[in-house]
């Protein structure tokens, strides 16, 4: 069997742990019930790690859905998501944020990989996992991951299947909390009112955060920015009894490209920032002229 | 159509797909109901998508990306000795029940959005657009995230037979 086919029985065997649908049912129609009854006013908080900029919506349950949330005046410059760690020996390859943790992943010269997390919740217990004194901190230990509190309401993780318990246990001891902003020609971009960042993340080739309103995922409204690095292939020379049809020509990069819509209906317009990153903006609904001011926003360095 | 024949019709593979997703049957009931009163509320919009199967999978999604561990559901465990990982394994008849469930704990250590992503691929055999249209990114960033799951879940699969 192959790996994806085991990939799927594993998780067509996860299916054994769905609800009962008459409890599903009865537990939405009572929630419903009550809804109409309290006429219920929601206020939802982003909290967004490593990132300084901050969304308050208030959102009125039962109003019109279609209305844009009322949001606290946003910091208009979005600010790179800052990696909280810095283990010794290993260099960043990729990281993912959104609004409860930022992940990265490292690598050593020897392709040693590891991961370190940092969210704002507990992480899931391990049945294997023991609690032990380490370095002056409180740690939880399982055979592939370390866990502590840092600061109050921030847990960090830090996992690998590529070192062994007690290296892991090192990398730990040793992490320092430095931040080390990646860097990202998406800092520049300006983040229009009423949004507020959802996820960001990055690796070599690509960047790519996404902005919606009020800073609630999930809304058709939302926009996704996306920079993606290029390496540079030098073309083949032309064959000497080249024909025209097999003569490759390359139209040198425009200083800004615009892309009237698309094949792909999501995407809003394309821009060639410089001869190796290309940036793409969109949106499913949102306003065009906004994903135009957003994408004028973001420069290289 | 009614909201209500709609949440019958939809439920049953709802509830699948949210167990698959979160591997826990109080999240998944938990996300499920969310998604159904959400979508009653807005019953308008979601009744005159051209998918509204897509757009309850997608609060759910949502709800899932978005959960965050309540205090109260904290579940305090036994310590047990991580020694005995080094002792050498000897073969189980219901080997093929341990995979599963190893298999299950590494998809855990992904992101949400790239379990998502190999959820929505693997088990649900939905394509870039369709995956696309419920975590609300571009169809390159799904490649992305289902690549870099499953590299992933390769790396560690190959570290733990090394490790055996």
């Amino acid at each position: 069997m192959t790996e994806l086919e085991d990939l799927r029985d594993a998780l067509r065997a996860r299916e054994s742990m769905a609800p009962e649908l008459d409890v599903v049912l009865a537990g939405a129609g009572r929630r419903i019930r009550r809804r109409r009854v309290a006429g219920v006013s929601v206020v939802v908080a982003a909290m967004i790690v490593g990132v300084t900029a901050g969304v308050v919506a208030l959102r009125q349950a039962g109003g019109d859905p279609d209305r844009l949330p009322v949001a606290a005046p946003v910091t208009a410059t979005l600010s790179a998501p800052v990696v909280p760690f810095t283990p010794a020996g290993y260099r960043l390859l990729s990281w993912t944020s959104d609004t409860h943790q930022i992940t990265a992943q490292y690598a050593d010269n020897a392709g040693r990989l590891l991961d370190i997390t940092a969210q704002d919740s507990e992480p899931a217990p391990d049945p294997a996992q023991r609690t032990t004194a380490l370095d002056g901190r409180v740690v939880t230990v399982s055979a592939h991951s370390v866990s502590w509190l840092d600061v109050p309401g921030r847990w960090i993780t830090v996992r690998s299947r590529s070192v062994s318990a007690e290296q892991l246990q090192a990398v730990a001891g040793g992490l320092a909390t430095i931040p080390a902003p990646p860097t990202s020609p998406l800092r520049s971009l300006r983040v229009p009112p009423g949004f507020g960042l959802v996820s960001w993340q990055g690796d070599a080739s690509n960047d790519v955060v996404e902005l919606c309103p009020g800073g609630q995922a999930g809304d058709d409204r939302c926009v996704t920015v996306q920079v993606t690095r290029t390496l540079g292939t030098p073309l083949p020379p032309a064959p000497a009894t080249a024909t025209p049809q097999t003569t490759m020509t390359k139209a040198p990069p425009e200083a800004v490209t615009r892309r009237p819509f698309p094949v792909d209906p999501r995407e809003s317009m394309a821009r060639q920032l410089d001869a190796t990153h290309t940036l793409t903006v969109r949106t499913a609904a949102g306003d065009q002229a906004l994903a135009v001011s957003i994408a004028d926003s973001v420069a290289v360095d | 159509m009614h909201f209500e024949d709609f949440a019958r019709e939809q439920l049953p593979g709802l509830v699948r797909f949210a167990a698959v997703l979160t591997g826990d049957r109080e999240l998944a009931q938990d996300v499920v109901q969310d998604a159904l009163v959400r979508a009653h509320e807005r019953w308008r919009r979601v009744s005159s998508t051209d998918r509204p199967d897509l757009y309850l999978r997608k609060m759910v999604v949502n709800g899932y990306l978005s959960w965050r561990r309540r205090w109260y559901q904290r579940v305090v465990r036994p310590t047990a000795d991580i020694t005995r990982f080094r002792e050498p394994q000897t073969p189980d008849p219901a080997t093929r029940v341990a995979d599963h469930d190893q298999l299950g704990q590494l998809l855990g250590e992904l992101s949400r959005a790239q379990q998502a992503a190999i959820v929505l691929r693997f088990y649900e055999d939905r394509d870039d657009d369709e995956i696309a249209e419920v975590l609300g990114c571009a169809t390159g960033t799904v490649r992305s995230h289902i690549s870099r799951g499953l590299s992933v879940l390769r790396l560690r699969i190959n570290d733990e037979q090394e490790v055996a």
